[in-house]
Parts: structure tokens; sequence; C-alpha cells
């Protein structure tokens, strides 16, 4: 178990440059989740840390150690791939037993680690089968358990789900919790998942084009985003951004002046009357997913919003639904710079 | 019928069951008006099998795909991990490397036997190496080495054959076993040998089998080089057959010598697969 430290990293690929400026530390224990749009570094990252990438400058620490010269074997890490990357010809037994073979551990104590792995993943009737002859839940246990039995100092797994259907999925997260829990060890996770990073992650990292937006808790980033981007990117449907044009008499109050945007989540949102409604919006059409609505409108600037309800919304008489949302879910940004007001 | 079909008959059933029936018969290639052509029964076939030149030819043959086919299958493979490395120029390389297969044998027969001159490339080669203590080694009329030069010459002739394939073999293979394997702490070499070699398995099959057949088939360049010579150490089935059939027109002879040999091929090349097949899937 140990911290991770990066400072001002930089990664390029030739004068492409994919990594900005990074600092981040992640502490011993934490669970910490890169999120980000596709192609934004989350993997280039996380293979700097492995040390499957060189990067351009900067430093990488794992615990007291530099490791940016180290190999990969040698900086104490282990990692979980998106395809899982079992060696297709050899058991389950050796599969796991792989990177004790190679650092010629003791066969007894390699037997017993190789057991005791395959008894906390329940894969001991599977030892003997070639991965071709596993489910995807099974194979990623057995990835898993490839990188438990050598102890490593901090667990990489890049979006080690994402090949699985959504109930095994539901299962794995779950497993993948109580494997931190119960190893207390640090784990770097990436994933396209908001779901995954939303109940995994004691820490999100929020990546934008090779740069970090913001760093916090679950709890933080949903409730504080520090700007437009993140505002957006966590939660689902994404949170409605108005401009003072958008807003009632009423809904103009709630900003300091008019180079303001105001964020109001889907989920947040009430229908309301003319007097108390804080925006006057034109309804298009709704979707009716059981549970609620999903009610989609158009802004008085021509924007797409989306709110999560619980009636169906009629209009007023001119025509327009009112919604609202209670004080402390507004959200405040400026409007030029994304960033939060506060 | 569709055409594939009718090729398929014309051009390779109908000979193959034309020479079975030669085979049984005493046809020349010259009829002899003295001497009718009849059916023989299996006395072609008991002639083939009680000759020793057939037996040496058949030896060498032998001798020459259990060496070729491992030589062969190295140079490419190494030439083909060389090539499919983040090597700059890469692609360059991979057209050079096709080169020699391009030529026909005829050409690189050429010119081999001007690197195997007395005071070619080899004997410089050898003198340097040696100090001027060993040779100059007359490579293709000297018995120890005859049948050792003509498999240099056919391995760097064919290999980028196997080369090609066993590239595309290397590119099927999922790039995240190797970073996989090296995040666990494997050495190059037990790379190779637990991801590389082990993934390349059905391309191994493929490869072995090619260049068996190949291999069987060796004829031209010892035609050209050295004629079965010296002494018979690099007579092989198929000059035996060129030799009885074209040179000496016995053309029913030739035929048994043909179907005997071509049932032997093909039973190696079932073995083969069966051997090689079978491993996997256990
Ligand atoms: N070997 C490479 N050469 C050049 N550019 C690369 C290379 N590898 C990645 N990139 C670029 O670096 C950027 C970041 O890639 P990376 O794989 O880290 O993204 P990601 O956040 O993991 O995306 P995804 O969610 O799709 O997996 C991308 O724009 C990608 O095109
Ligand atoms: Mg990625």
């Amino acid at each position: 178990m140990a911290n991770v430290r990066l400072t001002n990293l930089n990664k390029n690929y030739g004068s492409v440059e994919v990594l900005k400026n990074i600092d981040l530390e992640i502490k011993s224990g934490e669970f910490c989740v890169f999120v980000g749009p596709s192609g934004c570094g989350k993997s280039t990252l996380l293979r700097s840390i492995a040390g499957l990438e060189d990067v351009t400058s900067g430093d990488v620490h794992i615990g007291d150690d530099r490791v940016n010269d180290m190999r990969p074997k040698d900086r104490g890490i282990s990692m979980v791939f998106q395809s899982y990357a079992l060696f297709p010809h050899k058991t389950v037994y050796e599969n796991i037993a792989y990177g004790l073979r190679i650092a010629k551990v003791p066969k007894k104590e390699l037997e017993e680690k190789v057991a005791e792995a395959a008894r906390a993943l329940k894969l001991e009737p599977l030892l003997q089968r070639k991965p071709a002859n596993l489910s995807g839940g099974q194979r990623q246990r057995v990835a898993i358990g490839r990188s438990i039995v050598r102890n490593p100092r901090v667990f990489l797994f890049d979006e080690p789900l994402s090949n699985l259907d959504a109930a095994l999925r539901v299962t794995m997260r779950t497993e993948i919790g109580q494997l931190h829990s119960r190893l207390d060890a640090t784990m770097i996770y990436v994933t396209h998942d908001q779901v995954e990073a939303m109940t995994l992650a004691d820490k999100i990292v929020v990546l934008r084009d090779g740069i970090i937006e913001q760093v916090g808790t679950p709890v933080d980033l949903y409730e504080r985003p520090d700007n437009t981007f993140v505002a957006q990117f966590i939660g689902s449907p994404k949170m409605n951004l108005f401009t003072s044009e958008d807003l009632t008499e009423k809904g103009k109050k709630c900003l300091p002046d008019a180079d303001t945007l105001l964020g109001m989540r889907p989920e947040h949102m009430r229908v309301s009357d003319m007097k108390n409604g804080l925006v006057a919006l034109t309804p298009t059409h709704s979707e009716n997913l059981g549970e609620y609505f999903l009610a989609y409108f158009e802004s008085a600037t021509g924007e797409e919003v989306i709110a999560k309800l619980y009636e169906k919304s009629v209009p007023d008489a001119d025509g327009k639904v009112y919604l609202e949302t209670i004080k402390s879910r507004l959200h405040r940004f400026n409007k030029e710079t994304g960033l939060r007001v506060a | 019928m569709g055409p594939g079909v009718i090729l398929t008959l014309l051009f390779i059933v109908t000979p193959f069951v034309l020479s079975i029936f030669l085979s049984f018969t005493n046809q020349r290639l010259v009829p002899n008006l003295n001497i009718p052509t009849e059916f023989i029964g299996f006395r072609n076939y008991e002639r083939v099998l009680g000759r020793p030149d057939f037996w040496n030819a058949f030896g060498n043959t032998g001798l020459f795909v259990a060496l070729i086919v491992p030589i062969q299958g190295a140079i490419a493979l190494g030439v083909a991990m060389l090539i499919n490395s983040k090597l700059p120029m890469r692609n360059l390389f991979r057209g050079v490397f096709f080169i020699p297969t391009v030529m026909t044998m005829v050409v690189v027969s050429v010119i081999w036997a001007v690197l195997f001159r007395i005071d070619g490339f080899f004997n410089q080669f050898l003198d340097l190496l040696s100090f001027g203590m060993l040779g100059p080694v007359d490579w293709l009329t000297n018995e120890m080495t005859a049948m050792g030069s003509l498999i240099l010459l056919s391995a760097w002739q064919g290999f980028p054959f196997q080369m090609v394939i066993y590239l595309a073999g290397l590119q099927a293979i999922n790039p995240e076993l190797y970073e996989a394997a090296k995040v666990e702490g494997s050495t190059s070499w037990q790379t190779f040998r637990h991801v590389t070699f082990p993934s390349l398995r059905n391309t191994h099959v493929f490869i072995v089998i090619a260049t068996t057949i190949l291999g069987f088939k060796l004829f031209t360049q010892v035609n050209l080089l050295t004629q079965g010579g010296p002494q018979g150490v690099t007579e092989t089935v198929v000059q035996l057959i060129y030799q009885n059939g074209f040179q000496q027109g016995k053309v029913g002879f030739a035929s048994a010598l043909s179907v005997v040999f071509f049932l032997t091929v093909l039973l190696i090349s079932i073995a083969q697969r069966y051997f090689l097949t079978n491993e996997e899937t256990k």
C-alpha cells in the first residue's frame, strides 16, 4: 500500500500534448477514479503511472520512490486491462501464478497465494480451465486474481468492466468495491461509467484534453462542480444551464449579474406556477419512464432543456411551462470562463 | 457445375487420375513401336520400392525437409518480429525482405552459384573468419557441404512467404498481452516464450505444413546447381521423377514414382495436422 504523487507531469506524442501539467496526489488506500470524455488522456495517465508509457517531463512518485526510470515490474503496481489480457494457452492457475513464477517465488508460497486468491475470487472450480472456456465475468476475476497475488502497492484498472453486460457490470462493480475494502489497497480506476465512478470512488479526477478539471469526492463534484464542464459531465441527464434571457423576473433575481449562468440539474426541477417559476420553457415532448417523466423543453434562447418530473407537465395559459428548484440546488457559473461563482 | 468444379476437375483431378492410370502401364514419352504400351500391373511400383536410388532420393528429400522447416521458419519468424517492432522505416524493410520471393528460383540459383564459387563470397568470408586457415571449399561439389548449401539458398529464397504469414499472425496478437507480461515482470525472452510463440500456434501449424509440402517439391535449385550430385547426396525425388520421365522417357515408371511420392506427402501433412492441432485443444 502506498500513495501516488504526480508532479507537473507532461506527456507528448510528437507535437501532440496529451497530458498537460498534471499535479495529483492519491492517498494511500484511496480509491481514485479517472473520468472524462474519450481521448482526454485517462489511459495515458494510468499507463504513465504503470510505466507502460514514458512521461515527457515531470515526476511520478509511488510511496517514497521516484519511479520515472523504473520498469513496470519494479514499481510495485499491478494492472487489470480492458481486454483482461489473459494468456490464452495457459490455465487459470498458470495465469494467476504467472508473475510469481517469473519472480521465482518458492513453490509452496506460490501455491498458497494462488489458492488464497482463487478462494477469495471463487475461482477454485475453474483453476484447470483455459480462458476461452470462461465467461466474461470469470475472466475478469482471473485478471483480478493475477493482479492481487503479487501484493502490489497500487492497483491499476483501465475500464475493467466495459466488456461486460449491464447486469454483470453491477455485480463485478460491487466485487471490486469489496476487494478494495478488504485489501485496503490504493486503487486507480479508469472508467467511462458515471455510476461506477460515483459508487466506487473516494476521489474522482475529471480530465478534459489532458488537463485536470476538478478533483474531489463524488458528492463534491455533484454538489459543487468547479466549472460548467464538470457540472455537465457529472450527472445524467446533464445539468441545464440558463442565461439571464431564459429566466423569469424571479429567476433573474437569483443571478448577481447578466454575465452569470444559472445551473439546475434535471432531477432537482419542479413544475411551478408563473408567479414562482424561475424559467419559462416551451414543452416539446416527454418520455414516460414509468417511475418518472423525462420532459424535454426549449428555452427562450433555443437550447434544449431536460427535466426529470414526477407528474406530467401541463403548459400554462400562455403555452409555457414554469419550473423552479430550491435555492440550495442552484449553481452559478461565469459565462465567459465557465468557472463557478461562489 | 460451377466453373470452380470444372477447373478443379480439368487441372487437378484429371492429371492426377491420369498419372495413376499411367503408373500401371509401361507408357513411354516417345512411343517405341517395338514395345507396345500395355498394363503391367504393379511392376512399376515394385521397381520404385526396390531401387536404392529411390530410397536415397527419398532420404535426401526427407533430410532437406527436416532441416528447411525449422531453419526457414525461424528466419521468417525472426525477421517478421523485427519488422513488426517499432522500427523506423519498417515499411521499407517489409518491401526489401520480400524481394527474394519475388525473384524466380532460377535467378536466385544463378546469384548463389556465384556466391558459392571457389573465389566467391562464402569462401572469402570463411577465409576472413579463419584467418586463412580454412578453405577454400567447393561448396556445391563437396559431399559434406552440398546439401547444406542448398538448404541455405532455399531458406533465403523462400522465407519471405512464411514471414508475411507470421507478420499477419503477430499483428493479430492482442497488444495488451505484451503489456500484461511486462507488468508481471517478463523478460523479452520470457515474453517470446509465453506470449508470442504460443499465440502463433495456428500460424505455426500452417507454416510447418506449407513448408513441408514446398520442401518436398525441391527440384529447380538441384537441377540447376548440382544435378543430384556429388555422389547422389542432393538427389531428390522430384529430380528422380524428372530424370526418369523426361530424360529417359519412362513415363509409366515416373508416374508410379509420383503417385508414391504424392501419397507420402499427403500422409505426412495429415499426420502433422493431426498432431499439431490435437495438442492445441488439450
Ligand atoms: N501512441 C500514440 N500516439 C499518438 N497519439 C496517441 C497515442 N496513444 C494515445 N494517443 C492520443 O492521446 C490522447 C489520449 O489517449 P488516451 O488513450 O489516454 O485517451 P482515453 O481518455 O483513455 O480515451 P478512451 O476513453 O477512449 O479510452 C488521444 O487523443 C489519443 O489519440
Ligand atoms: Mg482509454
